[in-house]
């Protein structure tokens, strides 16, 4: 569906993206992971067509993404780093004039809003103005706001920075409900933990390229392995004692989940629209 | 008009009138600060002119001399107290008058000669003056023309006191402001409707060139938030995007203009005597040079910071410069033909020779194509500079 060729784009002497190549199969879930300043947010932004590459070049169902106003890119959501939304907006204020750019109007707008608010889980706050959201209702609707010309293909870059547990929970369960309706992900951040949640095939990009690419199994295979054995013992401290004398020695651990699994548990997962 | 373009320009106006302090505060600062002006020199409130102090320092103290300085004291728009030559050196040096008059020893007697014999030695009349005031010294040098004229050919036919005998003045003095078409407007010496006028005009075009600052932070802001690029995104043209914003800024400019215009005509009688199509034509013209302004200080700032720091100075000298303050004939020579390379200035004279100047279109033409070759100017350099990217 999507293919990146040899882009690259400078800035002065830096590289910030150098000859970066990938596919994105469609109704897959793409994985574009990198440290800060690895050139994510400068491919993403050539790939929407907010900036112009230096060289190289986009396909876009075989075709080139060319042009400022290729009506390719109707076919493609954004849901840009920053909150791109006007605050002294409504929501649906903000939802009408970003469909109406991509030429949609009359009652398909409309429902196209409603639907777009539903997915946002902001339908209660719909007629209330952008500023006085919480971070994560802001959040939400920035992705809400990409969704409304039924693209084929999402693109969001860095969607959950900054927000609570359960907006960006909220986020994932409708990126999750839309990837199984048959839209095509690429999602970019620098969080593992949401990479492994969403996506199938992951890139790793750091300097501005592409240092590793495959599914999540196929990038573990990368890193050496470690052999380790696990022994069930039943034994009081005098046993124990017994056989640290004879030199056997161990590590005690107690698994649980991760902070923010534990988090969830404690809080709930219900969201909490001030 | 494209269905993508008015919802771009809908869309920035919606934003315009929904923040309605700001609104607000856009269209009523230039309201007071015209009205407040014009109060002072447009003829409001009383109309009469604070009197002018003049020291007189009489070292002559001859009859001639004296009645010189009677004659002065008849005349309300001065305030006449004697002073030494060396006290009306200080009050002047310091700036504490405007005008002083120093009249020389043997003035009464040489004056009556030199009248009648060019070979004869003049005596001097030396005016002191402060170079901030230079109306006040020619207001102060007409007055003394006459009372000497007067003083001193009674002085040669007749003697004191006859007030029949003596030569008068070549001429009488008077001011009388020249209009091409006064209509209904009386205007008084001092300027009256038509200062008023002037004063709207200039702050009119100053309140624009303001709002132009809060247009191009505007702009900056909406590329620090990302919002250029979620519509760099949409499948539009960067032409559509800023010009949309061009359009959408004219129309918020065109209407702060009238609304400072429309008080003024409410509450000051400014009026248009010339040519009605003229006037609109140039109020739009100026509102998309301004727009146009403020695109090309957004092109040039990277940061809201940077857009204020260039702004703020620009605005304030093409409003000084541009005679939005002042008209720019009571500036000094060398800067009338400096200022023409302002647009503000082109701005500003058009809309005196279609208001109190009461001329038609033929004559705001001129004005008209050069306000609209700056905003054709300014956009396509915004256009071709605008950053879209941080």
């Amino acid at each position: 569906m999507l293919e990146l060729k040899n882009l690259t784009k400078r800035y002065g002497e830096r590289v910030a993206v150098d000859r970066l190549s990938f596919c994105v199969k469609r109704g897959e879930r793409f994985g574009l992971l990198g440290p800060n300043g690895a050139g994510k947010t400068t491919a993403i932004s050539m790939l929407v067509g907010a900036l112009k590459p230096d060289s190289g070049e986009i396909l876009f169902h075989g075709e080139p993404l060319s042009g400022e106003s290729d009506p390719l890119k109707s076919k493609i959501g954004y849901v840009p780093q920053e909150l791109a939304l006007y605050e002294d907006l409504t929501a649906v204020e903000n939802l009408r004039f970003f469909g109406a750019i991509y030429g949609l109007g009359g009652a398909k707008l409309t429902e196209r809003v409603d639907v777009a608010l539903e997915v946002a889980g902001l339908t209660d706050r719909a007629k209330s103005r952008v500023r006085t959201y919480s971070g994560g209702m802001k959040r939400r609707l920035n992705l809400a706001a990409a969704l409304l010309h039924e693209p084929e293909l999402l693109v969001l870059d860095e969607p959950t920075v900054g927000v609570d547990p359960q907006s960006r929970n909220a986020i994932f369960e409708a990126l999750e409900k839309l990837a199984q309706s048959g839209l095509t992900l690429l999602y970019t951040t620098h969080y593992m933990e949401e990479v492994e949640r969403l996506c199938e095939r992951i890139a790793i990009m750091d300097q501005g390229q592409i240092v590793a690419e495959g599914t999540q199994a196929e990038l573990r295979e990368l890193l050496p392995t470690t052999q380790r054995r696990a022994i069930t013992l039943e034994a009081d401290e005098v046993l124990l004692e017994l056989l640290r004398s004879h030199g056997l020695s161990w590590q005690e651990a107690t698994e649980r989940g991760g902070l923010e699994s534990v988090f969830l548990h404690l809080t709930g997962r219900s969201l909490r629209d001030a | 008009m494209n269905a993508v373009f008015r919802t771009l320009v809908g869309n920035d106006l919606r934003l315009f009138f929904s923040d309605k302090r700001a609104m607000i505060a856009t269209i009523f600062i230039p309201i007071m600060l015209a009205s407040f002006f014009a109060m002072i020199f447009g003829g409001g409130g009383s109309g009469k002119k604070a009197a002018i102090t003049v020291l007189v320092a009489d070292n002559d103290q001859s009859p001639v001399s004296q009645k010189i300085i009677a004659g002065l004291k008849t005349d309300e728009s001065f305030k006449v107290s004697a002073a030494s030559e060396a006290q009306a050196r200080e009050a002047v040096g310091k700036g504490k008058v405007s005008v002083a008059l120093v009249i020389s020893k043997d003035f009464g007697t040489q004056s009556a000669s030199a009248l009648f014999n060019p070979a004869a030695p003049r005596p001097k009349l030396t005016f002191l003056y402060d170079p901030a005031h230079n109306a006040d010294l020619q207001m102060a040098r007409g007055l003394m023309t006459q009372q000497v004229m007067q003083v001193v050919s009674q002085e040669a036919f007749g003697g004191a006191g006859d007030a029949g005998g003596g030569m008068s003045a070549p001429c009488e003095m008077e001011s009388e402001a020249m209009v091409a078409k006064s209509a209904n407007e009386p205007t008084d010496a001092s300027g009256g409707k038509a200062g008023a006028t002037h004063v709207f005009i200039g702050m009119g075009v100053q309140g624009l060139l303001f709002f132009a600052i809060d247009f191009a932070i505007g702009m900056v802001r909406d590329r620090r938030l990302g919002l250029w690029k979620r519509l760099r995104a949409a499948p539009l043209s960067r032409l559509l995007i800023l010009g949309s914003r061009w359009i959408s800024s004219s129309i918020i400019g065109l209407v702060v203009l009238s609304a400072v215009l429309t008080f003024g005509a409410l509450f000051y009688e400014i009026r248009i005597n010339g040519s009605v199509i003229g006037f609109v034509l140039l109020a739009v013209a100026s509102s998309l040079m301004v727009a146009a302004f403020g695109m090309l200080i957004a092109a040039l700032g990277r940061t809201e910071g940077q857009c204020r720091a260039f702004a703020v100075p620009a605005v304030l000298t093409m409003s000084f410069l541009g005679g939005a303050w002042i008209p720019t004939f009571m500036m000094p020579a060398w800067i009338q033909p400096v200022s023409l390379i302002l647009p503000t200035r082109w701005a500003v004279d058009g809309f005196d020779l279609v208001t109190w100047r009461g001329l038609g279109l033929v004559e705001v033409l001129p004005s008209l194509g050069i306000v609209l070759g700056f905003a054709v100017a300014f956009a396509g350099f915004a256009l071709a500079r605008f950053r879209w990217e941080d």
